[in-house]
């Protein structure tokens, strides 16, 4: 799995030392003041041990036909315990990646998190990010008359982050100020403009 | 990952280019990760929690940053009292606009940033405590509380 720290985007491979990140051994896994015996700076931790996690015990199939159960697609010995809500495929508890949106055998799985569509892993545009960084952009680009464009992008993913903010239950007030703020930079834009035009006018 | 699910804002993480928020939910934490302009979610989840930790540093970036703006501010302000001790008012100009850096970096170098990090089997989340430092340990505390009764809870569950 891909975790982001900070900016960088790294492998994630268990604990490490919070201040170098490097990997930290079982035996410096413990609660207490811990010095990092790489850079040998300290830190407090608290350390636990997690249960480990035993996989599903299969079913084993001992009769097959209409009072037996079906075998698992991949597992022909084991019982299937449900079947693929992509494909339809008979799945055993070793196979069924259920993570609370349903049974999908595993190279479904793979592929729906792959594209995107899985409800638990999905990734998703923040309009109000772009709309934010749209109008101050425009603010300081206004001199260059780019207020106009860049208003007009802070307006259009305002509303949309608006919209976005509501589906989730969120304030919108921080996402409509943005687009009031693109607004003003559009009309100041073409006031900009205007005069431009006119002051030519007024010189010829 | 339910969108009605209660959760319970923990505090922020920030890095040049992204921003993660903290939650907690009843199983683990919740990280909304702004990515640029994407939006990810991950989860540690308490049962899978290895160590929890808290530290204070002062962040590098951060204070590299305020600096170098200071710097250019301040240098500037200098430079043109050097060149003409009359354009004190233009010196003075330049001054006033690095000073807000120069007191962020000045309050990060003394006060720090605690951090409280949270690492899972598979996954980590990062608190940073700017302001608040007192509830830096709080939530240390409150996610070690939810760690432990969480691994107690599954453990008594396990099937022997």
């Amino acid at each position: 799995m891909t975790i982001t720290t900070g900016a960088i985007v790294t492998s994630y491979r268990g604990p490490h030392c919070p201040r170098c990140d490097v990997p930290l051994t079982s035996d410096w896994i413990r609660t207490g003041v811990i010095t990092c015996p790489y850079c040998g700076r300290a830190f407090e931790a608290t350390a636990f041990e997690p249960p480990q996690r035993k996989p599903p015990a299969p079913m084993e199939v001992t009769a097959v036909g209409p009072e037996g159960a079906n075998a698992c697609a991949n597992h022909l010995r084991n019982a299937a315990t449900a079947s693929c809500q992509r494909c339809g495929l008979f799945i055993c508890a070793l196979c069924d990646m259920n993570i609370g949106t349903g049974s999908f055998c595993p190279s479904c799985f793979e592929r729906v998190r792959a594209e995107g569509t899985l409800p638990a892993a999905r990734r998703y545009r923040d309009f109000a990010t772009i709309a934010r960084s749209s109008a101050l952009a425009g603010l300081f680009f206004s001199f260059m008359f780019l207020g106009l464009p860049f208003g007009a992008v802070a307006v259009y993913y305002g509303l949309k982050a608006r919209t976005q903010r509501k589906s989730e239950g969120r304030s919108t007030a921080g996402v409509t100020a943005v687009a009031l703020l693109g607004f003003f930079e559009i009309l100041a834009g073409v006031a900009a403009i205007a005069f431009i035009i006119y002051a030519i006018g007024q010189a010829s | 990952m339910s969108a009605n699910e209660p959760r319970k804002l923990l505090g922020q993480s920030r890095a040049v280019g992204s921003r993660a928020m903290v939650y907690q939910v009843a199983d683990g934490l919740e990280l909304e990760v702004n990515e640029q302009y994407d939006v990810v979610h991950k989860r540690v989840l308490f049962d899978d929690v290895m160590l929890v930790t808290i530290h204070r540093e002062i962040g590098m970036t951060y204070l590299l940053t305020t600096g170098f703006v200071t710097a250019f501010f301040f240098g500037f302000a200098f430079l043109f009292l050097v060149i003409d001790i009359n354009a004190w008012m233009l010196a003075a100009t330049f001054a006033v606009l690095g000073l807000p850096t120069a007191i962020m970096m000045l309050m990060r170098w003394f006060t720090g940033v605690i951090v409280v990090t949270v690492f899972g089997r598979r996954s980590k989340a990062a608190i940073h405590f700017t302001r608040r430092k007192d509830r830096a340990r709080e939530v240390y505390g409150s996610i070690c509380a939810a760690v432990r009764n969480a691994q107690r809870r599954a453990a008594a569950s396990e099937p022997e």
